[in-house]
C-alpha cells in the first residue's frame, strides 16, 4: 500500500540514502509544490519553499512517528508552516498581496482529482475538501485566514472587524468539526 | 501576562494556546514556554499532535501543482551534498533569497522547529570558495581527532590558519558531550560561518542541539541542528554584526526548535 511504501522510503533516507529521497520527491513533489504555491501565490518562494521542505525531511527523517501521522500529512504540515514562514518572511515587502478569495476558491475547486496522483492520497485529499466544503462560510473564512495565510487569531479579528473571542470559537468549531469528519485512519 | 517557564511547567495552557502554537501564532517567548511545558506534560502534548494531525490533513486540502522541470535535480544536487557530510553545496541563489533574509539570530518557531541560516546563505554565496579549503582543513581534524595529540594539531591550525579574514574555532566535548570535536570556520568580513561537529550522540525528536555565540555577559544563537546517524552535524551561521568579536562559541541541548537562552545542558564549547 502507498502508506507502507512511504514509511519505507523514511525510513531509507533516515539512513542516508539519497535514492530514497527522490523517489519520495517523486510521489509527494506535487503535493508541496502545491502548497507553497496556494499559501504563497509566488513561483519563485514555492520552489524555495519545496526545496526547503524536502531538505527538512532529509535531516529530520528520524523524527517522523508513523502512528501519529500519515508521511504525506506528515509531510504537507511542513509544507504548510514552510509557506507561512516565507509568507511571513515576504510581508516585509510592500505589494505582496494575500488573495483570500482565490484560496477559497482553490479550496472548494470540484476538480481534485488528478491520475498522476497517488490513488490513497488522491482520496484522503477528495475527503479532506469534502469536510472542508461543508463548513459553514464564516468558520471557513477565519480557518483560511489563520491556516493558510498566517495571520494570528488577533489580526484575523481586526481583517475581519469581529470581537477576538468569536474568532477563537469559530477557529475552534471549525478544527472540531474538521477532525471529527476526517478522523484520519492509519493502517 | 504569561505565567514564567517554571510556572507554564505547573500550568497547563489553555486549548485557544495550544492552538495557537500549532498554528505557528505565538511569539518567541511563548512558543518556548509552551515547548517547555509539552515536553513534560502528556497530556497537553497529545492535544497539540492531534491538532497536528488536523493541520497536516488541512493542508492536502489545496490542490496539487506541477513543479519547474529542474527542482528535482536541484534539490538531489543539495541532498547530495548534505549527505556527502563533507562539504557543503552553497545554496543556489536568486536575489529574491536575499532580500528574504532578516539577519536574525534567533530561530524562528514553528510546529516543525527551524534552522536558523537564511541570511547566512547570502554569507556562504559570497565567500564560500574561501571558506571550503579552512573547512576541509577543520573538518578532517574533527573526522580524525581522537586524542591529544591531534587536539593540539587542532591548536595549531587555529593559530596558523593561513586564509586572510577566516579564523577557525575549535570546539571539545564537555560533560555528557566528551569525546565530541568541532569547528566554526568564521569569515570575519562578512560574519559568516560554518560548524562542523562530530561525536555528538542523536537527540530524542523533542531535542535539538543549539549554537551559541558568548560575548561578555550576553549570548545570541547561532541556529540550531540535528546529527546523522554517525553523530555528525553541520549548520550555516551569520554573526550579527553588534556580536562581531564574539569571545567564544558553546553547544547545548535545547527543546525541540530551540531556546531565546541557553536553558539546556552544556556539550560542546570554545574559543578563538
Amino acid at each position: 500500500m502507498a502508506g507502507d511504501e512511504d514509511d519505507e522510503l523514511i525510513r531509507r533516507i533516515a539512513e542516508g540514502e539519497a535514492a530514497a529521497m527522490r523517489e519520495l520527491y517523486r510521489r509527494h513533489g506535487r503535493i508541496v509544490y502545491g502548497i507553497a504555491l496556494g499559501i504563497c501565490r509566488d513561483s519563485l518562494t514555492a520552489e524555495e519553499v519545496t526545496q526547503d521542505v524536502f531538505l527538512r525531511v532529509w535531516n529530520r527523517a528520524d523524527t517522523y512517528q508513523p502512528e501519529k501521522a500519515k508521511v504525506a500529512t506528515w509531510i504537507a504540515r511542513i509544507a504548510r508552516n514552510g509557506s507561512i514562514d516565507a509568507l511571513r518572511r515576504a510581508a516585509a515587502r510592500p505589494g505582496q498581496a494575500q488573495d483570500t478569495d482565490a484560496l477559497l476558491e482553490s479550496l472548494l475547486d470540484p476538480r481534485a482529482a488528478d491520475p498522476r496522483d497517488m490513488a490513497q492520497v488522491a482520496a484522503f485529499r477528495l475527503r479532506v475538501r469534502a469536510a472542508v466544503a461543508t463548513l459553514p462560510p464564516e468558520l471557513l473564512r477565519v480557518l483560511v485566514l489563520g491556516f493558510f495565510q498566517g495571520l494570528t487569531h488577533q489580526e484575523i479579528a481586526e481583517r475581519l472587524g469581529d470581537p477576538l473571542g468569536t474568532v477563537k470559537t469559530r477557529m475552534r468549531d471549525a478544527l472540531r468539526r474538521l477532525r471529527e469528519t476526517l478522523a484520519e485512519e492509519k493502517t | 501576562m504569561l505565567p514564567d517557564t517554571k510556572q507554564m511547567s505547573d500550568t497547563h495552557p489553555d486549548r485557544d494556546m495550544l492552538q495557537d502554537f500549532a498554528f505557528g501564532c505565538l511569539d518567541d517567548t511563548e512558543a518556548g514556554r509552551v515547548r517547555a511545558h509539552l515536553a513534560g506534560c502528556p497530556a497537553c502534548r497529545g492535544q497539540v499532535e492531534e491538532l497536528e494531525q488536523t493541520l497536516g490533513s488541512l493542508a492536502l486540502a489545496l490542490p496539487p501543482m506541477e513543479p519547474p522541470a529542474d527542482l528535482e535535480q536541484k534539490l538531489m544536487t543539495r541532498v547530495t551534498s548534505a549527505a556527502d557530510g563533507m562539504t557543503l553545496e552553497p545554496i543556489a541563489m536568486t536575489g529574491r533569497s536575499q532580500r528574504h533574509s532578516t539577519g536574525r539570530s534567533t530561530p524562528r518557531y514553528t510546529a516543525e522547529g527551524r534552522h536558523a541560516g537564511d541570511g547566512a546563505r547570502g554569507w556562504w554565496r559570497r565567500s564560500g570558495s574561501r571558506v571550503l579549503g579552512a573547512l576541509a582543513a577543520g573538518v578532517v581534524l574533527v573526522l580524525g581527532a581522537g586524542n591529544i595529540i591531534q587536539w593540539q594539531q587542532a591548536a595549531t591550525a587555529r593559530r596558523t590558519a593561513s586564509v586572510p579574514g577566516l579564523s577557525l574555532i575549535v570546539l571539545v566535548g564537555v560533560d555528557t558531550g566528551v569525546g565530541a570535536y568541532g569547528t566554526v570556520v568564521l569569515d570575519r568580513q562578512d560574519n559568516g560561518g560554518v560548524l562542523a561537529v562530530r561525536g555528538l550522540r542523536r537527540l530524542d525528536p523533542s531535542q535539538t542541539y543549539q549554537l551559541w555565540l558568548y560575548k561578555e555577559s550576553e549570548q545570541r544563537s547561532g541556529g540550531t541542528f540535528a546529527v546523522s546517524t554517525d553523530g555528525y552535524g553541520n549548520l550555516l551561521l551569520e554573526v550579527p554584526k553588534d556580536f562581531e568579536g564574539f569571545t567564544s562559541v558553546g553547544i547545548t541541548i535545547e527543546p525541540a526548535g530551540g531556546s531565546l537562552m541557553p536553558s539546556g545542558m552544556l556539550v560542546a564549547k570554545g574559543a578563538p
